[in-house]
């Protein structure tokens, strides 16, 4: 009749009430390589900056001079929510209960706790059961409650436990939706261990028994082991917008349509470090000195010559300290061969793994070999920009460079590995301001900026997003008055 | 044996009158009269001829042996006789209503005009309020009658254009992140073609109408060629002046810098051109971000040294013919507008038709029209990227919009070509990039029109069948060119739209007398189907650089979007009048909706309501009343149709895959809701509408109050939940308000009258309820929108008034303020600050007429609305303001408490005081202004052409004046910026500003004439 008519119309004739959830898995696990919005911001303008991986004279690069700003802050929080952890999320619970999408449901389950990880690393206590739920039990999920961040790393252990152990090869494979391991199941144990091992670690000081059982049980089960087990994600270009971007790269790079955000050069802190260590992987960094993008023949690729931008100034407060300053152009620029759109997202490294095993090492934890663990470390950081279609540096190079740090007879090893592990998470800014805020190395000089906004000292952790406070008013309130003011200084639960 | 009759109708005083029915009693036969009141007819000697004309009482004369019948008709003795359009475009004598219409003629829209049409409203009709958005000359309005009754935003009433509804959807307005207006469907009507648009205020008005009526019911009938007799020309051309009004009051003391310093390097000034904290101006020489040298002075230029003067130019022609059997209306029109956006404007084609016959039993009626429209370059507004009025109002007094206007041969760019930048920030584009650069073209192809045939079943009763459509093939082209400071390798983006909105309306009414009780009544149904599909393509990233074209986009995306849905009416209405002087009407409607759960999808109302003209049942009616009538009403309207789909989680997919692997979404931004079920206005209405001393004197008041319960919102959730809104049905809003219509005639002398009214509203929404969270905790607000700055937002609270906004003020503690180590100010809570719209609405119009001259003016008043002004915001942060000027050359000394609570004094530097604005303008509650306001929004002189000097000449009127629109701001308490700057028509962002267009002020020519 016409009425049944009428309710028909209602129907959407161009999305579906069902779906293989592996499509949305494949999406989601793009979502949490980022888009060029909060990898701008929460990578770029803030991590690199603060980490001094880079430096920039510009104002609004607010990480590079500890300024707040509530968009760039609150970016991370803005857009992962109700991307990627909303689509993992689906997938985790429209999954849970069917053995034959065990391998679909468990990598949700990883890439969602990766994901929330990497946000309570930046902001502290977050929602986490509720996280990406609003769709279920009406409105129970709406206001989601924030776990507490020890509460957190908790779960965050059990539940990649669970998804680890439930991988089966009799379930349904994940093929090319996997777009992390194309469905192999070996790098997804490999991979889910060494995050463990990464949250392990964070809880080191704080909770060492834990830390410690979890990261033993995690490396006794085997983590990633090769750069070909690597986890990075690889971007392909094509039709299809940003999506197919590496996010960080679009931010950066004038290629396609991307910003052309190149007011970042090479920090002077991390320019200066590879020198004195005469580190091959410099003219990996580095893409020279000058303007090519406005003129090719001021670009000066000799090594030599490359110099490093201090942290923390402006044009006109770094007369202070180079009164013949004349321009920007006159620092070492990224190279624009480890930005470009198509290269890929590292999630975690070989390179991550062998250093932590390192220092688990150095700690008494594990029995195998220190120096061992930190010279693989170096060797795969180094061979890892092959993922990135630069030449490596040659064997001969790095052995020498290995060589040169003296680790077996250093008694600062864990300096050491810090400062290693800084160097190889160079473009996850993310990660390698997390494990310095854990390690205290590289040992960083904060910068001071007149107007910066915490005491001139380096943040500890970013703001929430200030939509928050509006929406989420209660929620918000309970977690600050247990963790203590929403200031980019105010250290979270694993950072005391 | 008929003869021919001939004769002129005269008023009382002698006048003669022109257009009265001059009919042959019981036949169909008539004539209108012509010049000087004079006619001619045929008619036997047994027949009588009956003359009549609105506002005089009727008069039948036996024709007899006459061959030469003049009559002189008296004025109506009680009440002009005004006949109003009603629902269903049904014209009824106000007299027998029972609530509140407002009808306005077309000519009142024609002369002081605006593009759109409903801004033209503005001050016009009592609880009629328009915000007229700063977006624009092709911008769209927003109109809301009562305050509207529904929480959602969407509260601006329907638009019904002779009896069919109209689609007047909008096409998009900025946000958060920027954007531009793109209009509405009242674009594309011409106010040479409206006829009369009658405003159906409260539920009664508009009960048959349903679920979109309520928040009212706006309609327009267009010029037919009823009652024409042969062929009748008309002209009208008018020709405005548009200028940006500069209410920028900036400082013009200090540089380009920061810290107090001026740049000493390239570099330095290239970072600091957009900072204008540098050091006092003067005169000394200055590097510029290009490299050049100038003097360190004050340019003082104006806004309207970018803005260019705007023109309008609109020509209407129109025909118009008729005869026994039918008669009809053709018009076409243009309209050419060039906005003082540079290279920006609109233009406006319409071919406008009406017809209807009479066969008999049959009658036919048929108005359609055809429009093209096509605006060139809608401004950019909010968000800086691609908008002039931020770089405008933000750049440094002693920087000149020459020194940045890059290459004459292509503005704004410098030698390569590449965007030319004057200062660091690649969001801030250089205005003459944006507006010469920057490229946006989109063209409405429209048609809306119905047909209805009516078959009289007898003389009382007929059956009534009518088709209306209003379909829009819309396109939209934009480019943000290939070397943009943000976007290098710029962009291009096409979209598609096919817009349709089509009803079905069939119904019987009847009409009988019974001595002295008079029913009559119509029975209906309604179908209403509407869709919008829209296909996108473009992308980022341009292969060929400054070539902007689909083809060249090196990653290219696309989407699809198709949604439908419909409502399903029946209704009824019975009208009954006793002796002239006692009605009572009935309506009942039910709804059913597709996008409702199917479980309650329906929707019965009904409404009642009463009139009584006491003044026409009075024995001893005093000499001084002539007219008098109580009325009251009580109606209920159903409504709440959300957007289709909204019922189900529903997935979609990327239209692109990531290596092989297919990429799949959630579709829903909002968590589905399939317990949608429909909301329910109820309103009583009681009103009074008095006439003194022969019309010299009108009262009309109203008093209304309406609950709408169980609203169906879409309330702000934390993203946390994966999803940023849920749609649900809760919520009470209740809306009381006063409307007073005052009118007086003081002066009427053969030479000289004045005629002039004053219309009041005052209408309080009050938000009673939001329900409960799953806590089972009351809601205390519901988040609307939010602007740029991100630290302020629109917020309905429970037990305010709609529409608040919501901000940090600056924390105290008892009392004190409270600042940080630094003297800075230190944010308190998000809470309410102050009321973002109006309560209170006025409109004074005045007309004299001196012989052929006249002379009209309207202030439009609007009252106790607030403002946050971003613009001021950013004003103040950039060192512009001149409130920033304090301290900067022996600092601030700051008294306040510390977070602690104990009192101290902080000295601030003068090189730090830009921090210390810098932070004062993180606290909402300084820029939040009343935005109360008087303008003079309407002027116009006119003369009309006396009618001996055009006896000679084909002319039969010609009418000559001279326009103003928005000449002046009598009062405002906003600075920098116009009270009505607001960027958006969305009715979630009222009471936010943010560099948006500057409102301009017209003045022009106007010439209309009749052959």
């Amino acid at each position: 009749c016409d009425e049944d008519k009428l309710i028909e119309l209602n129907s959407n004739k161009n999305a579906s009430t069902d779906i293989d959830m592996s499509y949305l898995l494949a999406y989601g696990q793009l979502r949490v390589a980022g888009s060029r919005f909060e990898s701008w911001r929460t990578n770029l303008i803030y991590s690199s900056t603060m980490i001094q991986h880079n430096a920039t004279l510009q104002g609004y690069w607010s990480g590079d001079k500890y300024y707040y700003n509530a968009s760039y802050s609150g970016a991370y929080w803005s857009t992962h929510f109700s991307d990627a952890i909303k689509l993992l999320t689906e997938v985790v619970d429209k999954t849970a209960d069917d053995a034959d999408l065990a391998n679909i449901h468990s990598a949700a389950q990883i890439m969602r706790a990766f994901d929330l990880h990497r946000m309570t690393d930046i902001y502290g206590d977050i929602p986490y059961k509720q996280a990406g739920r609003g769709t279920i039990d009406g409105d129970a999920n709406w206001f989601p409650a924030y776990e507490t961040q020890e509460e957190v790393y908790s779960l965050l252990v059990a539940d990649i436990k669970a998804a680890r152990d439930s991988f089966s090869d009799s379930a349904k494979n994940l093929g090319e939706q996997d777009v992390l391991f194309q469905g192999d199941l070996t790098k997804w144990k490999k991979f889910a261990n060494a995050l463990l091992m990464r949250v392990a670690l964070r809880m080191s000081n704080v909770d060492a028994a834990t830390a410690q059982a979890v990261f033993t049980e995690a490396a006794t089960s085997g983590a990633i082991d090769s750069n070909d087990a690597d986890g990075f994600l690889t971007q392909v270009l094509g039709t299809g917008g940003d999506t197919n971007y590496n996010g960080t790269s679009l931010a950066m790079s004038s290629e396609g349509g991307g910003g052309g955000d190149n007011n970042a050069k090479v920090s002077k802190t991390f320019l200066d470090w590879m020198n004195a260590n005469n580190d091959p992987r410099k003219m990996i960094i580095v893409g020279g000195v000058g303007n090519p993008y406005n003129d090719k023949s001021t670009w000066i690729t000799d090594p030599e010559l490359q110099v490093g931008l201090p942290n923390g100034y402006t044009t006109t407060t770094i007369k202070n300290i180079v009164p013949d300053f004349v321009t920007v152009d006159d620092y070492s620029f990224i190279n624009p061969d480890i930005i470009n759109l198509d290269d890929p997202t590292p999630f975690i490294s070989y390179a991550e793994v062998e250093f932590m095993l390192a220092e688990a090492a150095v700690k008494g934890w594990i029995t195998t070999d220190s120096e061992t663990h930190f010279s693989n470390g170096i060797n795969a950081a180094m061979n890892s920009w092959a993922a990135f279609g630069v030449q490596t540096p040659a064997q001969a190079d790095i052995n020498a460079y290995i060589e040169g740090l003296g680790y077996a007879s250093a008694d600062n090893k864990l300096e050491l590995i810090g400062e290693q592990y800084w160097a190889a998470t160079y473009l996850n800014h993310i990660e390698s301001w997390s494990n310095w805020r854990r390690t205290g190395y590289p040992a960083l000089t904060p910068t001071s900026d007149p107007n910066n906004m915490t005491g001139g000292t380096i943040p500890r952790r970013l703001r929430y997003y200030e939509n928050e406070i509006g929406t989420n008013p209660e929620n918000y309130k309970t977690a600050i008055a247990r963790q203590g003011a929403d200031l980019m200084t105010t250290r979270i639960w694993w950072d005391k | 044996q008929d003869t021919t009759i001939s004769g002129k109708v005269t008023d009382s005083s002698g006048e003669a009158l022109y257009g009265v029915n001059v009919t042959v009693k019981g036949t169909t036969k008539g004539t209108i009269t012509g010049e000087g009141g004079s006619y001619s007819l045929s008619a036997s000697p047994s027949q009588t001829l009956t003359f009549s004309y609105i506002g005089f009482d009727a008069q039948d004369i036996l024709v007899g042996n006459q061959t030469s019948i003049n009559v002189s008709l008296s004025e109506n003795a009680s009440v002009l006789g005004e006949v109003v359009v009603t629902a269903f475009g049904i014209e009824k004598e106000k007299k027998a209503l029972g609530y509140s219409v407002t009808q306005i003629e077309g000519s009142k829209f024609t002369e002081s005009r605006t593009t759109n049409i409903g801004n033209a409203l503005s001050g016009k009709v009592a609880g009629v309020n328009v915000s007229t958005p700063a977006t624009g000359a092709a911008g769209s309005s927003r109109v809301v009658i009562r305050g509207g009754s529904s929480l959602s935003g969407n509260d601006e009433p329907l638009y019904v254009i002779n009896g069919v509804p109209m689609d007047n959807t909008n096409q998009g307005q900025a946000g958060v992140w920027g954007g531009n207006d793109s209009g509405n469907g009242l674009s594309a009507i011409n106010p040479d073609d409206i006829e009369s648009m009658s405003v159906l205020k409260g539920n009664s008005a508009s009960a048959l109408y349903g679920a979109r009526a309520s928040n009212g019911v706006i309609l327009i009938t267009t010029k037919s060629g009823k009652g024409t007799q042969g062929l009748g020309v008309s002209f009208n051309s008018n020709y405005t002046f548009d200028k940006a009004i500069d209410r920028t009051d900036l400082q013009n003391e200090y540089g380009y810098g920061i810290d107090g310093i001026k740049p000493t390097s390239q570099a330095e000034a290239l970072d600091q051109g957009g900072s204008s904290w540098g050091a006092k101006l003067d005169g000394s020489q200055v590097i510029g971000y290009d490299g050049i040298s100038r003097p360190y002075s004050a340019v003082n230029e104006d806004i309207n040294d970018f803005y260019s003067t705007g023109s309008t130019w609109s020509n209407t022609l129109g025909l118009s013919g008729g005869n026994e059997v039918g008669s009809f209306r053709f018009s076409a029109s243009n309209l050419q507008n060039d906005d003082i956006m540079p290279n920006s404007g609109f233009d406006r084609t319409t071919f406008n038709g009406n017809m209807n016959g009479k066969f008999g039993k049959l009658e036919l009626q048929a108005s359609g029209q055809y429009s093209l429209e096509e605006a060139k370059n809608r401004p950019r507004l909010s968000d800086a990227p691609g908008n002039a009025n931020y770089t405008v109002l933000t750049k440094a007094p002693n920087l000149s919009f020459n020194d940045i206007i890059g290459d004459p041969n292509k503005l704004g760019a410098q030698e390569d070509g590449f965007e030319n930048r004057y200062q660091s920030s690649v969001y801030n584009t250089n205005p003459y990039w944006a507006a010469y650069q920057f490229y946006r073209l989109d063209n409405k192809n429209r048609f809306f029109g119905n047909a209805s045939l009516t078959y009289h079943l007898t003389d009382w009763l007929f059956v009534k069948g009518r088709l209306g459509t209003d379909y829009t093939a819309a396109r939209y082209e934009s480019t943000e060119p290939y070397g943009t400071a943000y976007t290098t390798a710029g962009g291009y983006n096409l979209s598609n739209r096919a817009i349709s909105e089509n009803n079905a309306d069939i119904f019987v009414g009847f009409n009988k007398s019974f001595g002295q009780f008079d029913v009559d009544g119509l029975f209906g149904g309604t179908r209403m189907r509407k869709s919008y599909e829209n296909t996108g393509v473009g992308g980022n990233g341009l292969n060929i650089p400054f070539f902007g074209s689909l083809t060249n986009v090196a990653n290219q995306t696309y989407s699809y979007q198709l949604t439908e849905s419909g409502i399903n009416s029946v209704y009824g209405a019975l009208n009954f009048s006793y002796g002239n002087y006692l009605f009572l009407t009935l309506t009942g409607r039910n709804d059913t909706f597709s996008t409702l759960s199917p479980a309650d999808n329906s929707v019965f109302y009904p409404s009642a309501s009463l009139g009584y003209a006491f003044s026409d049942n009075m024995k001893n009616k005093p000499s001084w009343l002539t007219f008098g009538k109580a009325r009251v009403s009580w109606a209920q309207v159903g409504g709440g149709d959300p957007a289709p789909y909204s019922n189900l989680l529903t997935y979609g997919l990327q239209g692109y895959q990531h290596n092989g692997a297919i990429l799949g979404t959630i579709s829903n931004g909002t968590i589905p809701n399939n317990g949608l079920s429909p909301y329910l206005s109820s309103e009583i209405e009681i009103g009074l509408d008095l006439r003194f001393f022969k019309n010299r004197l009108g009262l009309d008041l109203v008093y209304y109050d309406r609950n709408t319960k169980d609203d169906i919102l879409s309330t702000t959730i934390s993203n946390t939940s994966g999803y940023t809104a849920t749609q649900i049905n809760i919520g009470e809003l209740e809306n009381k308000g006063i409307e007073i219509l005052l009118t007086g005639n003081p002066i009427r002398t053969d030479n000289f009258s004045w005629n002039t009214t004053l219309n009041f509203a005052k209408n309080t929404s009050n938000v009673v309820s939001l329900g409960e969270n799953a806590q089972g905790e009351a809601i205390e607000f519901l988040n609307l929108d939010e602007s740029r700055l991100q630290q302020e937002r629109i917020r309905h609270y429970v037990g305010d008034q709609l529409g608040v906004i919501a901000g940090y003020t600056h924390k105290t503690i008892d009392g004190q303020k409270v600042y940080d180590d630094n003297g800075y100010p230190v944010r308190g809570d998000f809470e309410k600050i102050a009321l973002g719209r109006h309560p209170i609405s006025a409109g004074w119009t005045n007309e004299f007429s001196y012989k052929n001259f006249n002379l009209s003016f309207m202030i439009d008043i609007r009252q106790g609305g607030s403002m946050m002004s971003g613009t001021n915001v950013g004003l103040y942060g950039l060192g512009l303001h001149k409130e920033t000027l304090v301290g900067r050359e022996n600092g601030l000394t700051i008294t306040g408490v510390t977070n602690a609570g104990e009192a101290q004094t902080w000295e601030i530097a003068p090189e730090n005081v830009d921090n210390y604005y810098d932070q004062y303008n993180n606290i909402t509650e300084y820029f939040v202004y009343d935005a109360s306001f008087g303008k003079l929004r309407e002027l116009s002189l006119g003369y009309s052409i006396p009618q001996t000097l055009l006896e000679r000449t084909p002319l039969k009127t010609m009418r000559l004046s001279a326009v103003g629109r928005n000449l002046a701001l009598l009062w405002s308490s906003v600075p920098n910026v116009d009270p009505e700057s607001g960027y958006s028509s969305s009715g979630g962002a009222q009471g936010l500003e943010y560099f948006a267009m500057p409102t301009t002020r017209s003045l022009g020519f106007n010439l209309s004439a009749t052959f």
